[in-house]
């Protein structure tokens, strides 16, 4: 029994050293080492992540109640931009409701998250036309982080 | 190397040097005795209070900055200068011993302390280097510290705003262990969230090696180096410690290590009366139980344990009343954060989401339920079969334990057994679908438990030892 679990320890420590070590000095570790850590940052990530940190450096020109509009199915696509603009507080809109979002755009800020589909779907969410048109009218008012 | 990454490395390392010169504060207050595994552990000891002291400052309104925060430290540091130099000359000793064990090593060990060197290494650029991606990091662990930090205090209300769907409930320890070091950064600092794990790594790896070889004689350090490297170097955690997966779980991580601490003070509490050891085994399992839920079914499987045991003690105790006393007010303080935080869930109207109810929901019996859960899981293992060291590993300790009938091996083995029979019983009331809920969840529980296998076989390894020796 002795001589069981030694044998067995010995070749478990033995697995870990290759396993997490390849893991560890994977092949991008050079660059890791040697890129700026918020650069790295920058470049990371989905569309919706480099879409956060954009719009985090545009923050200044968000109103403190900002409506974000998103697809049902991609809330959690929405969490980068809640987390890196936070205390911005939001108003979560879901993409169905989008026309009501224009009623009034220069009150507020507008960020759209999600498929570019469910936001450009001919008239089921919102008419493309008034969609350009809005976001002509209200340029520093909104703000598109969409799915290519 | 860029000099960014340069400054978070030394932010990282200053930060693990500040909380255990807090830990060892906190120790020469409440002990004059000196033991390696009091200083190993200090470093999660003074992130831990320094986290529950943001925690009270938030409903005091003191607010949150490095004078409020380190200030009382210094001005205990300086009262208690003569027994902290004490300390920190003991532990410079320690060191020296470390250094004279090296030379009883083998070839082989020697391979395992030199790539437990450089791994080490590898983690602490990598956790601090790469990236945030993950939906859990940005979802709650990262920012609830954000908004903790930001609204100095354990405050929830914009967070609930976003929704239920990301765990809510789960307690504040973690992230204001965070927010320690976003104090200590002067600012959000994503890179403390990330190498914040470096401290639980050093503190865990050097326990357990404290911890062994204090059972064993100088001659068998090469089986104190195995069990310690496999705690640094497990794949279980790298996607723990690496953006891997997309995930974060990094209070997992955490978790695992403070439970392997609890339990290495569980076992050095048998041989002895109730005193310091049976404190911090209590005082382990108690902050378990504010980092994440399932800390709470530890804090009960550790609590049952040395309630059985003291009250066996007070059988035999010349002074009940005073000893009675001493072991309700103990064990108050350190249910207090719990309490605290089933409270303010209270009044936030935050439930919890396993309940028989959804049992019944799901239109199965109990026998059914568990049948399906048993299934699924095995299917996961089946899928990951890193997990099937760990269960090799539990497997034949617990032969070991059993043909031995080695109390400590014995111990070990039930609370690891209990914790898999919670997580089991969960999965049971889960509100969840259960395939949905096994698979995004059973890899991150059968981590937790790691760090106690991993103990476990190392008790059982030096056990054989010390009968040999």
């Amino acid at each position: 029994m002795r001589k069981l679990i030694i044998a067995f320890v010995v070749i478990w420590a033995g697995f870990c050293l290759v396993i997490t070590g390849q893991t560890v000095f994977h092949p991008n570790w050079r660059q890791l080492v040697r890129q700026d850590p918020e650069i790295l940052q920058d470049n990371a990530g989905d569309i919706f992540n480099q879409g956060a940190r954009q719009l985090k450096n545009q923050a200044h020109k968000l109103t403190p109640v900002t409506t974000l509009v998103r697809d049902e199915s991609e809330s959690v696509s929405a969490l980068p931009i809640v987390y890196w603009l936070y205390p911005i507080k939001f108003e979560f809109v879901n993409a169905t409701a989008t026309k009501d979002v224009f009623k009034n755009p220069k009150n507020n800020s507008v960020i759209f998250v999600g498929p570019k589909q469910a936001f450009l779907k001919n008239e089921q969410y919102i008419d493309p036309a008034y969609f350009y048109e809005t976001i002509k009218e209200a340029e520093d008012k909104i703000f598109v982080v969409i799915k290519k | 190397m860029s000099e960014e990454l340069l400054e978070l490395l030394a932010l990282i390392l200053l930060l693990l040097g500040l909380v255990y010169i807090v830990g060892r504060i906190f120790l020469v207050l409440v002990t004059p005795k000196l033991s390696p595994i009091y200083a190993t552990s200090a470093p999660v000891i003074g992130l831990s209070l320094l986290a529950l002291q943001l925690w009270v400052f938030g409903f005091l309104n003191i607010p949150w900055n490095q004078i409020t925060l380190f200030g009382p430290w210094v001005l205990l540091g300086v009262i208690k200068r003569r027994a902290l130099q004490k300390s920190l000359y003991f532990e410079k000793t320690i060191f020296k011993k470390l250094w004279s064990n090296l030379k009883n090593l083998n070839k082989l060990s020697w391979v395992f302390v030199i790539g437990g060197c450089v791994i080490s290494l590898g983690f602490l650029v990598s956790m601090t280097a790469q990236p945030i991606l993950s939906s859990d990091v940005f979802g709650f662990w990262g920012f609830k510290a954000k908004q903790f930090y930001i609204n100095q205090g354990v405050v929830l209300d914009a967070y609930l705003e976003f929704g239920q769907f990301f765990h809510v409930d789960y307690p504040p320890l973690y992230p204001l262990q965070v927010d320690v070091g976003y104090v200590f950064a002067g600012g959000v600092k994503e890179s403390v969230l990330k190498g914040l794990n470096f401290i639980f790594l050093v503190s865990g790896i050097s326990s357990l090696y404290v911890f062994l070889r204090s059972r064993l004689n100088t001659k068998n350090t090469n089986f104190v180096i195995l069990p310690s490297f496999i705690l640094l170097a497990a794949p279980q955690f790298l996607p723990f410690l690496f953006e891997e997966n997309r995930y974060m779980g990094y209070a997992d991580f955490s978790l695992g290590i403070i439970m392997m601490l609890a339990v290495i003070f569980l076992v050095k509490s048998l041989k002895t009366k109730p005193n310091l050891d049976w404190v911090f085994a209590l005082l382990f399992a108690g902050l378990c139980s504010v980092i994440k839920n399932e800390g709470m079914v530890f804090l009960a499987i550790i609590g049952v344990i040395m309630l059985i045991r003291y009250i066996l003690f007070l059988r035999n105790s010349p002074d009940r009343v005073y000893s009675v006393l001493l072991g309700v007010v103990f064990s108050l303080l350190v249910l207090a954060p719990s309490i605290v935080w089933w409270q303010h869930k209270r009044s936030l109207d935050i439930s919890v989401d396993f309940s028989v109810r959804n049992l019944t929901d799901s239109g199965m019996n109990p026998a059914e339920r568990l049948g399906t859960v048993l299934y699924w899981s095995k299917r996961y293992v089946r899928a990951n079969p890193l997990f099937l060291w760990q269960l090799f590993a539990l497997g034949i300790s617990l032969v070991y334990a059993f043909i031995s009938k080695n109390k400590e091996a014995l111990l070990v083995a039930l609370v690891i057994v209990l914790m898999l029979l919670s997580y089991l019983v969960s999965y049971i009331f889960s509100p969840y679908e259960l395939v949905f809920h096994i698979f995004s969840s059973l890899g991150r529980l059968l981590t937790q438990v790691v760090p106690l296998i991993i103990l476990l076989i190392a008790i059982c390894l030096s056990s054989n030892q010390k009968l040999k020796s």
